[in-house]
């Protein structure tokens, strides 16, 4: 499987190492990976009012893979991602967690937000905790900013942070719980384009390391064929296109496998324009 | 330190543009003394004014008689003691009005029902000014502590309810919602998210209402009173005392500002996450 290796370093065709704060493994020892959970959608519907958004959506994700959903604005995929986080109810349709054969199970999930949502009143460690439900353990919550690369600002106030570290605190917060689906709402949309690259790549290293479903939605379709297995294209409330993903990971960019794929995609978006 | 060895300091120390080269410490130096040239002026010309008998003083005390009306009432220990008078009162019409407006704003802001429910009386009895109430209140109260508490917490109510109720509703809804999917319980949402995002707004609303609480406090203790700095004012007037009038005067505005230092202080304290209470990040 294509998450199941170790930490990777990388490297550029020069040799150069790319990166390197994010390339090296977690500073604590690993943490038993958990288990992604599978997710099976079947004839999903939602209406706001009269205006349907999603107008039946068939999808299996395996457990533990790297899902993207891109499309245009107001094609529903938000609304797919807050149907799979519980934030609203469908209209129709069934979503299950986990594997037939065990059961039906409850999904432990997480959701980043396009933006931070950090409680500007507490402390980063305390905003990193509220992931943990209640529960107080600073030592889970140093260890998910030691992920993050953020140890030293633990004790800082949110507004003492620049935009990148605070969704890197939010991404903290995600995971400190060690969910096993992880919705992501275009988590990397506020940022500039130098920080998206180093979020792409501490997003596919936690992933890897933690081996959590991640469902990503963005509106970049370059962004998406960098870091899922599968991107899947939403068009007036359907599934326009589903497109495997199967280049090696650490993916290069600009080669002439991830071109082919992203004019895939971006033909499948814009297929019923002029 | 001398002054020389000062200087290659002064221009970090203080955010101030430099003025005159020959001397940059000396504008560094007065700057905090600048707001009190005008008081410490008018004081002085007031007493040469006084001094020179242009003044009467039947109808306006020099300074230094009102210092001096300040030594003899503190020295007969009747001065603390209308102090405390005025204090008690007022603190315990900030207590009842700002709880009863705190509680309300609260359920104003977080609960429909309760908002559709009360909100437009309340606000029909913001508009009537709570002094035009002293007849009836004399009336149903008599002119004791009853009266004077009733004043009090009414004047208060209403800044403290207003700002509580506005600054929980302004709470960030994205927070809220984060709240939830994190699966905080009610009591944690309120704990952690809405009553810390609604402080700012609730300190700015307490701030109105202790002006409002001396405001309210000085006319209720000229009505009747047999303690209390208003009293100590009133009864000074039949004997035509401008000296303690005056007195009552400085004590009501130093009552005043101190408790807009501690009010400053509070929110100094539980505030400091907010980057208008922090020092300028380095770098």
């Amino acid at each position: 499987m294509a998450n199941a290796s170790t930490p990777i370093r990388r490297y550029t065709a020069s040799g150069r190492e790319i990166e390197p704060e994010f390339n090296h493994a977690p500073t604590r020892p690993a943490a038993p990976r958990g288990d992604g959970i599978a997710i099976r959608i079947r004839g999903l519907e939602k209406s706001f009012g009269a205006t349907p958004v999603l107008k039946g959506i068939d999808l299996d994700i395996a457990a533990g893979s790297f899902v993207a959903i891109v499309g245009k604005s107001g094609c529903g995929k938000s609304t797919l991602l807050r149907l799979l986080t519980g934030l609203d109810e469908p209209s129709a349709g069934s979503i299950d967690f986990g594997d037939a054969s065990s059961g039906v199970q409850k999904s432990n999930s997480r959701i980043v937000f396009q933006e931070p949502r950090l409680l500007p009143w507490e402390k980063i460690v305390d905003n990193v905790a509220v992931g943990l439900g209640g529960r107080r353990d600073d030592g889970a919550a140093l260890a998910a900013l030691a992920d993050v690369q953020l140890s030293e600002k633990a004790k800082e106030w949110p507004s003492r942070l620049s935009g990148g570290q605070r969704q890197r605190v939010s991404l903290a917060r995600a995971l400190v719980s060690r969910p096993d689906f992880l919705a992501l709402d275009e988590p990397l949309g506020a940022l500039d384009a130098l920080t998206r690259i180093t979020m792409q790549k501490l997003l596919e290293r936690v992933w890897r390391d933690q081996g959590f479903t991640a469902l990503l939605v963005t509106h970049d379709v370059a962004e998406a064929v960098a870091l899922a297995d599968r991107v899947i294209v939403l068009d007036g409330g359907r599934i326009a296109l589903d497109l495997d993903i199967p280049e090696q990971r650490p993916r290069e960019k600009g080669t002439a496998e991830i071109a082919r794929h992203e004019a895939r995609l971006l033909a499948a978006i814009f297929a019923g324009e002029g | 330190m001398t002054i020389t060895a000062d200087l290659p300091l002064s221009p970090s120390r203080l955010g101030a543009p430099r003025t005159g080269v020959a001397a940059p410490w000396r504008a560094d130096r007065l700057k905090p003394l600048l707001p009190f040239v005008v008081p410490v002026a008018i004081v002085v010309v007031w007493q040469l004014a006084s001094s020179f008998g242009w003044i009467s003083s039947r109808l306006m005390p020099a300074p230094v008689d009102v210092v001096r009306a300040f030594w003899d009432k503190a020295l007969s220990g009747e001065l603390l003691a209308d102090i405390e008078a005025s204090a008690a009162r007022a603190l315990a019409g900030l207590a009842v009005g700002g709880g009863i407006g705190f509680a309300l704003g609260l359920a104003n802001g977080m609960s429909k029902l309760s908002h559709a429910l009360t909100d437009t009386t309340l606000q029909m009895i913001r508009t009537v000014p709570h002094l035009a109430l002293i007849p009836l209140v004399i009336i149903w109260f008599g002119i004791g502590e009853e009266a004077k508490l009733f004043l009090t917490a009414l004047g208060v109510f209403f800044p403290i309810y207003l700002n509580t109720s506005h600054g929980v509703r302004s709470v960030d809804p994205q927070l809220i919602e984060m709240g939830r999917v994190y699966g905080m319980n009610r009591w944690t949402l309120f704990r952690r998210v809405i009553l810390p995002g609604a402080l700012p707004s609730i300190f700015v609303g307490l701030r109105f209402s202790l002006g409002i609480m001396w405001l309210t406090l000085i006319i209720a203790e000229s009505m009747a009173a047999s303690s209390g700095i208003g009293q100590m004012a009133n009864n000074a007037r039949e004997f035509m005392q401008t000296d303690v009038v005056v007195l009552a005067l400085v004590i009501y505005a130093l009552l005043g500002k101190l408790a807009d230092i501690v009010a400053k202080l509070l929110e100094r304290a539980t505030l400091q996450w907010h980057p208008a209470y922090q020092k300028p990040a380095e770098g």
